[in-house]
């Protein structure tokens, strides 16, 4: 008995395209939504509104607050009392007030010691974080430019991403968490349809091995989410977004390839498990959670609690976005990342082989 | 006021791409029995829909009690007097509620309470048998059981108007009978019913038919004045029953072979090549009635079809190519497959028949070792299901099991690489057979697109590819027209009878029992009955005698009467069906005091061989 295999990755391929909705969901997750999260989410901080409450009203006070410029801050005028502090943070008409106290110019000119508040509003998360760490840079820059030179000078120089543009790190890993969701959907999708259909059975009774099928239908897939990949990485990252590539985009498509066979083996357990479309979605929502939070693509990994942080060697994302990030953002040529290639070769080795094996056997 | 006035409906899917009635015009008369007979696709749910105001008409005049459905507002009061039950085993009730509480719901809803609903809950469940299960969950009842419920929960408010979409499809012969006896008995009371079925033997159960294809009214009217006005038809038996079959297309195209006799429709203008013929081959032809199926054959036409000897296939089976040993099936608790045992023969067609639930698609699962037997023994092709025997059989289920989203062609590639058959020797046979099966304008068509029939030809064709000695079909001939049933019968008879496949079929069509040479009635995972079609009514025939129609005015009473003497009997519509021994004759019946307008032979069917089985084994 020969079959060809070429015939059945057709067939899984041109149903694909054929399916306007998943074909369009696709579209839109690997151009615009790469694309709104690279520009829309900003880890910086933007029109930061802020009061002051100043007692001094010296030139330098004016000065300082003058160090505050826009598109980071917009400031919004002064107040007068404590209780309009607490006005205005609580109607969340600021980020944070800046508070400083009178004789601040005189204490400053003798050297004397002086305080300047920052009352920053904890309910805004991280832009709260942002104000009071830039705040603080600009008061000290602000001293140490006009009054006095401490005796040690730190200087950073910041490589791969000089901005630190957040834009860059936003577009590879909305990339990499579009590319782990199509993996763990489509594969698992396509074998569904088939147990809603009752195609499964036919194709058991034929004497077409399932593992024959199952493997066509996990490479079919591969390929096309590869391909959106490419189309993602030549033209939404590299044109719309347009941010640098570093390394070389071969190496990302052939670590992405690597990935292709650890995601799809996952996703061919989605597929054993369940019996409808609902139940795959519900899955892949089950497992792509854990495997997002546990890349470091959200948290790094250091921050996380222990148990965390060792089970984040599970998390086969966690290797690929090494790697992968590292080829796009810092240039490393992929014959140098040898740990993660081994990572991903033996988790996507195993759980390809078993994944399809346990399709096989639940049907 | 009339219940129903319909005149020239049309109704358009996917903004007018799609016809599903075109200019359909009916009356319905209060106390009728109105059935709507047709295959899937022929308009009828649409219809009934749009009569019950759930679905939007494009154009024409419809009138239920006089008010447009169409007009929401005016039609709100209206949809009291109407009940309707949608298509589906138990579509309307709530599976984890009880019978009791299932009722109880619909009485609610249309606002029914106290000792009132209480006397009608009870007269209901215990009309239909339920009284004892009304603690069952619903969703634990049996197909027929679910049904019958179904009908209770709409039955509840009295409505005046019943609205039944193919109540009885899939549903057991006997539970069948029971739910007609219960809309008879609400008929009596004057509520008017409208029904529509795919089974043509259920046509002579109404007082109004109407035959539906492809959304326009082939005939309608009452039974006898219908199915009264067609050319001679004629039961022919021989010897050499497939030379005369053969014979035959010649003269007419409306030649439908069964078992191994061939009913024919001969016009008028053909009566005479019709003698010579019958001179010369030497068959008996025996004047009967017309029933529907003759005038739908004789309307539409049939369609002969040879097959090439493509399909011959290389390998030999041995001479007991199916063995079934006593095999159980259980799901958990429940048993679908109750110690069944056959043995099909090389060459043969072997019906599996059965109500839905039977156990008939477990059983053909089990054997194609989709399942693996509680206990038991399969040999197919004398061998246990594995990787040899996968490519000696070919199969179909119950869903056709194409692919939507590829066209013909594609399927057809696809399936072939999945039997191992190369792209280009898929080619040459599609080339060959596409014509024979009407196929070429549909190759590059997507299968969501088309007909049922022609889905079902592409299913069986995708089957054939590499001329499989052994043939499974599950159910594949549910609701396709009767032209369409009958070119599907004409292949697979092509291939048992000239070729020497071996064929196991799953129906739950009583009447196709007729097209297979042996058959298993199952019933509840029990085989209820083996043998030849013929032989089966045969024996029945030997314990209850001759069957006869009376035709009655007072249908219930004369049933009971006949019963109380000792008759076994059925109720079909404003008939009473009784079976005699003794030959009852009009002046027999009026020595008895029976009131009838007419008294006619008939004949034992293979239904009544399944009820009466199925009522001899409880």
């Amino acid at each position: 008995m020969s079959f060809s295999f070429f015939t059945l990755l057709y067939k899984e391929i041109v149903q694909f395209f054929r399916n306007r909705g998943l074909l369009l969901f696709a579209v839109y997750a690997f151009t615009l939504d790469i694309y709104l999260a690279s520009t829309g989410i900003d880890l910086t901080l933007k029109n930061a509104p802020f009061y002051a409450e100043d007692y001094d009203l010296s030139y330098s006070s004016r000065e300082l607050l003058s160090r505050f410029p826009p598109p980071y801050f917009r400031f919004k005028g002064y107040l007068l009392s404590d209780r309009d502090v607490e006005r205005v943070l609580l109607k969340d008409e600021a980020v944070g007030v800046i508070r400083i106290p009178f004789n601040f110019e005189k204490n400053l000119k003798r050297g004397d010691r002086t305080e300047i508040a920052l009352i920053v509003n904890g309910a805004e998360v991280s832009s709260s974080y942002l104000f009071s760490a830039y705040a603080t840079q600009i008061i000290y820059n602000f001293v140490t430019g006009n009054f006095f030179r401490p005796p040690i000078e730190v200087v950073p120089r910041v490589y791969f991403n000089q901005n630190c543009s957040s834009k860059l790190f936003m577009a590879y890993s909305e990339l990499m968490t579009v590319i782990t969701l199509f993996l763990l959907l489509l594969p698992a999708a396509a074998v569904v349809l088939e147990k809603e259909r009752g195609n499964i059975e036919m194709l058991t009774v034929s004497p077409l091995p399932n593992i024959v099928f199952m493997v066509a239908k996990s490479v079919a897939m591969g390929l096309i989410v590869l391909s959106f990949s490419a189309f993602a990485l030549f033209f939404t990252v590299e044109r719309v977004v347009s941010v640098p590539f570093r390394g070389s985009e071969l190496d990302f498509l052939l670590l992405t390839l690597l990935y292709v066979f650890t995601a799809s083996g996952l996703s061919m357990f989605i597929a054993s498990l369940s019996e409808n479309m609902l139940q795959v979605s519900q899955l892949t929502i089950l497992l792509l959670i854990p495997i997002l939070y546990l890349s470091g693509n959200w948290t790094p990994i250091e921050a996380m609690p222990k148990l965390l942080q060792w089970l984040s060697v599970l998390s086969p994302l966690k290797y690929y976005i090494d790697g992968a990030l590292a080829i796009a953002i810092k240039g490393v040529p992929l014959k140098e990342l040898t740990s993660d290639i081994a990572a991903l070769t033996l988790q996507g080795g195993a759980l390809f082989a078993l994944g399809n094996y346990f399709m096989v056997r639940r049907i | 006021m009339r219940p129903v006035e319909c005149e020239n409906l049309r109704i358009t899917y996917r903004k007018g791409k799609t016809v599903a009635v075109d200019g359909l015009s009916f009356t319905v008369d209060s106390g009728d029995i109105y059935i709507f007979i047709g295959p899937d696709g022929a308009g009828k749910s649409s219809t009934f829909k749009a009569v019950c105001g759930v679905l939007r008409y494009d154009s024409g005049r419809l009138l239920t009690f006089g008010v447009d459905p169409n007009d929401d507002r005016a039609f709100e009061p209206v949809k009291e007097k109407i009940s309707f039950m949608p298509q589906g085993l138990g579509q309307n009730l709530y599976k984890r509620l009880s019978v009791e509480e299932n009722v109880n719901f619909f009485a609610d809803l249309y606002g029914i309470y106290g000792e009132e609903r209480e006397r009608r809950k009870e007269l209901l469940l215990k009309t239909t048998g339920l009284w004892e299960f009304r603690d069952r969950p619903a969703g634990k009842l049996s197909g027929g059981m679910m049904q019958k419920l179904s009908l209770c929960c709409i039955l509840i408010h009295k409505p005046e108007l019943i609205v039944l979409d193919e109540p009885t499809t899939g549903v057991d012969p006997v539970s069948r009978r029971e739910i007609w006896r219960l809309l008879y008995s609400f008929n009596r009371e004057g509520q008017t019913v409208l029904l529509s079925t795919s089974y043509m033997d259920e046509a002579e159960r109404g007082t109004e038919l109407l035959l539906m294809k492809s959304g326009k009214s082939i005939v309608s009217g009452s039974y006898d004045e219908v199915v009264s006005t067609t050319s001679p038809v004629f039961v022919v038996t021989g010897k050499e029953i497939y030379r005369v079959y053969r014979e035959l297309w010649k003269i007419t195209n409306t030649p439908r072979l069964k078992g191994d006799t061939v009913r024919v429709v001969v016009p008028q203008s053909k009566l005479s090549d019709f003698r010579a013929l019958q001179e010369r081959l030497g068959f008996s032809a025996e004047p009967v009635d017309p029933e529907l199926e003759d005038l739908f054959v004789e309307r539409v036409g049939l369609r002969r079809v040879e097959l090439p000897p493509l399909f011959k296939p290389a390998v030999s089976v041995p001479e007991e190519a199916v063995v079934v040993d006593r095999v159980v099936k259980k799901f958990g608790s429940f048993t679908a497959v109750n110690g069944v045992s056959f043995r099909v023969k090389r060459g043969e067609i072997f019906g599996l028949l059965g109500p839905n639930g039977a156990g008939k698609t477990t059983l053909i699962k089990t054997i194609l070792g989709l399942y693996r037997p509680t206990s038991g023994r399969i040999l197919v092709a004398g061998k246990p299901v594995g990787r040899g025997v996968k490519k000696l059989i070919g199969y179909t289920s119950q869903k056709f099991s194409l692919y939507h989203d590829l066209t013909v062609f594609e399927n057809l590639i696809y399936w072939g690489n999945v039997y191992g058959v190369p792209r280009d020797a898929v080619k040459l046979t599609v080339s060959q057979v596409a014509p024979i099966f009407e196929l070429d304008r549909f190759l590059n068509r997507l299968v969501s697109e088309l007909p049922l029939g022609i889905k079902q030809r592409v299913a069986l064709l995708s089957a054939l590819l590499h001329s499989p000695p052994i043939l499974f079909l599950d159910e594949p001939t549910s609701g396709v027209d009767p032209v369409e049933r009958d070119v599907f019968w004409q292949v697979i008879r092509e291939l048992s009878k000239e070729f020497g496949v071996t064929v196991l079929v799953t129906t739950h069509y009583m009447d196709e029992a007729e097209y297979c040479d042996r058959v298993l009635l199952m019933n509840r995972g029990k085989a209820v009955a083996l043998g030849a079609p013929r032989h089966l009514k045969e024996e029945l025939r030997e314990t209850l005698g001759d069957a006869y129609l009376i035709y009655t005015d007072s249908p219930f009473e004369t049933e009971e009467f006949l019963k109380e003497r000792g008759f076994k009997t059925a109720l079909f519509g404003r008939k009473v069906k009784i079976y005699s021994k003794e030959p009852v004759t009009e002046s027999l019946l009026r020595e008895l005091g029976v009131l009838f307008r007419a008294l006619k032979p008939s004949r034992i069917t293979m239904e009544d061989v399944f009820v009466f089985r199925v009522l001899e084994n409880v």
